[in-house]
């Protein structure tokens, strides 16, 4: 049963205003805690439920935030035209987490590419507030142009934090640009990121992990050192439906999170 | 407690005393297509040249579209639970272990689904064991048999005029105990048990699973998955009668801020069932559909419970317009190299 919530403020995050945020408050009475790489089913009566990644860390606060692209589907198009105020409903807290055990004392790699970087945000809030649990925090992240990438004020203040490092690239730069321009996985190859006595979590588009899983074999990692987050469609995020399976894991319930240890023994087929 | 014994021309007076019991009563019935349970009006019950009923017994429990909520602009209400106990007479063993598997996903998973439980807890499933398995059966190849009492409520062998009716359950001890009628002796009642063991030995074991099963999923990539499903038309009629698929989809429906949320079967050979928002659909041939669906019965919820998902009703085979043949599929598969 969705749990009642109350739409606080909306943010645009791109230029293209294909993607927002949604920062979204409980109502006051049944409530759900939730930890970084999990998700929720998102209910807007008369649309449906759609899964998306919590972006927000449980250290933030009360508002929960999601963020999420207009595919000019059914429950996507819906939440875009709400306005501040509006009810949605929120069914959570859904599958697996960070593997936040393994990550404890190691040092942390985060790698991502596109709006899949929603649930690492969450993860990166996570390790900056509990920040001596962690080593070093690594942050790649990049977009196809400057106005793709999300959480803009946010990385500013990651750019000059001491708290951690942060390598942000985009396909291609625009007169505004300063930064870096180029790939993902050239990026990951020049910073030559280390895999001693770290964990990498790696989301985005499958052309940017297909090519930066090999350097990162090049630079020593394991596959069970890099854990992804995968995305299948999905209706009732418990394991029922039964549409979100690869083989016999249920991405809803055994994931969103794998390791490329655990993902090597399924078929191909996501 | 002791098994129970009534003649078999006093089936009507055991049903009626159900009834007066409490139970809504349900017995196989001729339909427009084959049979299907159908509220028992009293009077003899004849199941002359019944088998299996088309559709199997889990609408009962899931009912093919079902509202489990209903909201009035942005206030949801979850479905009451239904209420009502019901009896099924005269279940096969297929179906009733065909539940119990369901049960499982629905309610062992983690998450207890209150409608379905409601359900399952309201009715109890009388079984008949089978005396005449059809060509299209193949429980013993997965795990039941004809006299399986996997699932059920209560077991009823058939012992010449006589009708031996024992409790597997505590729902289906409540029943016996409710309606009055003489005990049988074990001496008898083993001896109607031996007559089923005969039976399952006379069925013709398909393949040893235990060595297939590993075989169909080193062959995922196998080009005989192309071969079994070249005729597939993607109906899901196969998913529909199965009685241990349990797929559902989710779709609201309403108008002007009022309205229900409500789920459906659905069907793992259909192409939406995985299509994502953005285009991407990682099952997007028919052949890789197909591959889920016999992968599933045979690999994937065996790998999590232990179980074969198929219980060899035949259904499937029975229904498919195109006359896919699951039971061909698993030896084409895992005798591939
Ligand atoms: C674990 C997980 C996390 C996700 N996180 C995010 C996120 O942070 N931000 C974001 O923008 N998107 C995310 N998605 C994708 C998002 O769920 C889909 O884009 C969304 O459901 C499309 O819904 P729709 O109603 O607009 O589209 P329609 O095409 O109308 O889809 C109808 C329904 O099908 C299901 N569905 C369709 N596509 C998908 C899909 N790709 N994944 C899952 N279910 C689907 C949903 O129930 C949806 O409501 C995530 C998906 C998963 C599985
Ligand atoms: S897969 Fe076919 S034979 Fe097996 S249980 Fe389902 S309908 Fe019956
Ligand atoms: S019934 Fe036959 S044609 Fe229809 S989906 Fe099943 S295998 Fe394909
Ligand atoms: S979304 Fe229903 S089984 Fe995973």
């Amino acid at each position: 049963m969705p749990v009642p919530a109350t739409l606080e403020r909306v943010v645009v995050e791109t230029t293209a205003a294909d993607l927002k945020s949604f920062y979204l408050k409980f109502k006051d009475g049944p409530r759900w805690d939730y930890l970084p790489g999990q998700f929720a089913e998102l209910s807007l009566y008369g649309y449906g439920e759609s899964p998306i990644g919590i972006a927000s860390s449980p250290t933030e606060g009360e508002e929960l935030t999601f963020t999420v692209f207009n595919t000019e589907g059914k429950v996507t198009r819906a939440l875009h035209r709400l306005a501040p105020g509006a009810a949605v409903g929120l069914r959570g807290p859904l599958g697996n987490t960070w593997p936040l055990e393994e990550l404890r004392g190691k040092n942390v790699t985060v790698i991502g590419g596109g709006f899949a970087f929603t649930t690492q945000r969450s993860l990166i809030k996570y390790v900056l507030a509990n920040r001596k649990d962690f080593a070093d925090l690594t942050v790649v992240y990049g977009a196809r142009s400057p106005g793709a990438l999300l959480y803009k004020p946010e990385l500013a203040e990651w750019e000059k934090s001491p708290e951690l490092t942060l390598h942000l690239t985009v396909d291609k730069g625009d007169e505004t640009w300063t930064g870096r321009e180029g790939f993902v996985p050239t990026v990951v190859e020049e910073e030559k990121l280390p895999p001693d006595d770290a964990i990498a979590l790696i989301c985005g588009p499958p052309i940017m992990i297909k090519f930066t899983l090999p350097v990162m074999d090049k630079l020593g990692w394991k596959p069970e050192q890099i854990y992804t987050s995968l995305e299948m469609r999905m209706k009732c995020g418990v394991g029922m439906c039964g549409r979100c399976n690869i083989g016999p894991k249920y991405v809803c319930v055994d994931g969103p999170v794998f390791s490329f240890a655990e993902l090597s023994k399924l078929p191909q087929e996501y | 407690m002791a098994a129970v014994k009534v003649k078999r021309n006093e089936l009507p007076k055991l049903l009626e005393g159900a009834k007066a019991a409490g139970y809504d009563v349900f017995a196989p019935a001729r339909a427009a297509e084959g049979w299907a349970f159908a509220p028992y009006e009293g009077g003899d019950v004849d199941l002359d040249g019944y088998l299996l009923t088309t559709a199997s017994v889990k609408g009962f429990v899931l009912p093919q579209l079902e509202a489990f909520l209903s909201y009035d602009n942005d206030d949801g209400r979850l479905a009451a639970a239904p209420e009502g106990k019901r009896l099924l007479v005269g279940v096969r063993p297929c179906d009733a272990r065909a539940l119990a598997l369901v049960d499982k996903v629905y309610l062992d998973r983690g998450f207890r689904d209150p409608l379905y439980l409601a359900r399952r807890d309201n009715t109890v499933l009388v079984v008949w064991a089978c005396g005449r398995p059809a060509p299209t059966c193949f429980c013993t190849s997965v795990g039941g048999g004809p006299g399986d009492a996997t699932g059920a409520d209560v077991m009823a062998y058939e012992a010449g005029d006589d009708l031996l009716l024992e409790a597997s359950s505590a729902k289906g001890e409540g029943f016996l105990k409710a309606v009055k009628f003489g005990e049988a002796s074990d001496a008898e009642l083993d001896e109607a048990k031996a007559t089923y063991a005969k039976v399952a030995e006379a069925m013709t074991p398909l393949w040893d699973l235990e060595a297939a099963r590993p075989k169909l999923y080193e062959n995922f990539e196998a080009e005989a998955w192309e071969e079994v499903a070249s005729r597939c038309v993607s109906c899901g009629a196969c998913t529909f009668v199965c009685p241990s698929c349990h797929c559902f989809d989710v779709v609201d429906e309403g108008k002007h801020g009022r309205g229900r949320r409500v789920r459906f079967w659905d069907a793992c050979t259909q192409s939406p069932f995985t299509l994502h928002a953005s285009g991407h659909n990682p099952r997007e041939r028919k052949a890789q559909r197909y591959r889920q669906r016999v992968l599933h019965k045979f690999y994937y919820f065996h790998d999590n419970w232990g179980e074969n998902l198929c219980v060899g009703c035949g259904r499937c085979v029975v229904a498919c317009p195109v006359n896919v043949d699951i039971r061909e599929a698993v030896s084409l598969v895992a005798g591939a190299d």
